[in-house]
């Protein structure tokens, strides 16, 4: 029995990883001090930039390297590839799309800035508008399955 | 692959990390722009600044256009904790920074082997080589050129004073009731525009010099590449048996004082606050960050072996069973 090319953990994990990307995203606009929600016992780490911008690089590392485990086993599987379902699509749209724009955010801050200054407002927006993307499709489409039914590789 | 097989792969790949610095460092190296002549740095040689105002005034009169005209009465804000932030009464304040004085002058009386000496410091944006404000901006209003001027665009800026509180000197400053967020949600998001010192970018890009510069009657300020105005910076400290600030600050910036006294000293007499920055050792707010940041840029290459390792051992499990099929 071969290993599954989905495992659940991982699936669990890429889960969590999104939910605490998207939490920390919102960490970067100053709403939770704002709305008092830093002032929740045990939630003051919320309203703290520095805390909520390096777990947004530490959760976006564990994001970045399950898509990439993910994708490199989906395309390596050959013949016994899982055939994706339209939401599977959809889903893999706006993963690569946030996790690429969020790659390029980070060569920005670097030394090799790939957008003009003038122009990294639309990186920023296009991320962000990725993000409330990703959320409306959880709520609307979150349960679909990804591959089709006739797929039991786990 | 299992828990341990992915969890030993990902530790292979940070291994490999670890001993490829030069990789990293091409992936994320903070300061080749910087070392590259590409930005401008100002030097300022505290020692011949005797604070006349003509600096503050030349800045006054090169951005009497770009300060915030506000509209009155302000838009209710909800919750009540958010304050509005009001200097338009007090335009002609040049006793700290506000939305309308994006420079002023700081002094501190210091003794030095047995006589006070009197420092006066123009104060305005450190323009970072690696600035807060900007990398930690969430909405692109606040950029860094490429010749190192840091500016906070008014037309788009919500006023959220984030590159305030990430700045190690505090020095944006915000006017409620101007800007974009009062046609967006004014009275649940955003509280007006930041505004600081852009080192008269567009005079610069034109070719121009920044107006306080200009202005100085005693050529206090210089402006350069930033390796030039270092060493610059060194050969005065040397030659005067001075100080520098701004060379390592905040991960360096590009802005560098010179002065004939300690910098600690100076910052220990300063009267500092809201609007008037200290002169403390600034740790590197993005340096913090350098690694995870390499980390997610290294990212797919470690699931890219993880999924190549997965790939090989669902191959090898699956071999037997091919050679029962023979």
């Amino acid at each position: 029995m071969p290993d599954p090319l989905f495992p659940r953990w991982q699936k669990r994990l890429l889960l969590l990883a999104a939910l605490g990307l998207a939490l920390t995203g919102m960490g970067q606009m100053p709403i939770f001090s704002r709305y008092y929600i830093a002032d929740i016992p045990g939630l003051h780490w919320l309203g703290d930039f520095e805390i909520t911008a390096a777990l947004h690089l530490v959760l976006a590392a564990v994001l970045v390297c399950l898509l990439a485990v993910f994708a490199t086993t989906w395309i390596g599987a050959g013949a016994n590839r899982p055939q994706l379902t339209a939401a599977g699509r959809q889903r893999i749209a706006l993963y690569g799309a946030l996790a690429i724009t969020g790659l390029v955010r980070v060569l920005q801050n670097g030394s090799h800035p790939l957008v003009a200054p003038m122009q990294v407002r639309y990186l920023d927006w296009t991320h962000l508008g990725l993000a409330m993307g990703l959320l409306a499709f959880a709520l609307v489409r979150g349960r679909r399955p990804a591959v089709a039914e006739s797929y039991v590789g786990e | 692959m299992n828990r341990r097989a992915f969890l030993r792969t990902l530790g292979t790949a940070g291994t490999a990390l670890a001993t490829a610095p030069a990789v990293a460092t091409t992936l994320i190296a903070r300061d080749a722009a910087a070392a590259s002549g590409e930005q401008l740095a100002t030097l300022y040689d505290l020692s011949k600044c005797v604070g006349c105002g003509s600096c503050v005034a030349a800045c006054r009169d090169a951005h009497a256009a770009d300060y915030p005209e506000p509209k009155k009465p302000f838009p209710k804000m909800y919750p009540a904790r958010v304050k509005a932030e009001d200097f338009s009464d007090k335009r002609d304040l040049d006793t700290r920074l506000t939305p309308y004085n994006w420079l002023f002058i700081q002094s501190a009386t210091v003794s030095r082997n047995g006589a006070p000496v009197t420092v006066n410091m123009p104060r305005r944006c450190m323009h970072c080589t690696h600035p807060p404000c900007v990398e930690l901006c969430p909405w692109g209003s606040a950029v860094r050129h490429a010749d190192g001027a840091v500016a906070i665009d008014a037309s788009i800026c919500l006023g959220g004073s984030k590159c305030r509180t990430v700045c190690p000197w505090a020095i944006p400053q915000r006017q409620t009731g101007v800007g974009l967020y009062l046609d967006l949600l004014p009275a649940f998001a955003g509280n007006g525009v930041m505004y600081k010192c852009d080192r008269c970018h567009s005079r610069v890009a034109a070719g121009g010099k920044p107006a306080c510069l200009e202005a100085c009657p005693y050529e206090v300020q210089t402006i350069g590449p930033r390796a030039e105005i270092i060493a610059a910076a060194h050969a005065m400290a040397k030659s005067i048996g001075g100080f520098i600030y701004g060379e390592t600050e905040n991960g360096g910036t590009n802005t560098l004082y010179v002065s004939p006294v300690p910098f600690a000293d100076l910052n220990a007499a300063l009267k500092t606050g809201p609007g008037q920055p200290g002169l403390h050792a600034a740790a590197d707010v993005m340096g913090k960050e350098q690694n995870l940041a390499t980390a997610v840029l290294m990212a797919p290459i470690a699931g890219i072996a993880a999924g190549l390792l997965r790939l090989a051992g669902r191959f090898k499990n699956a071999a037997p069973k091919e050679d029962d099929h023979a």
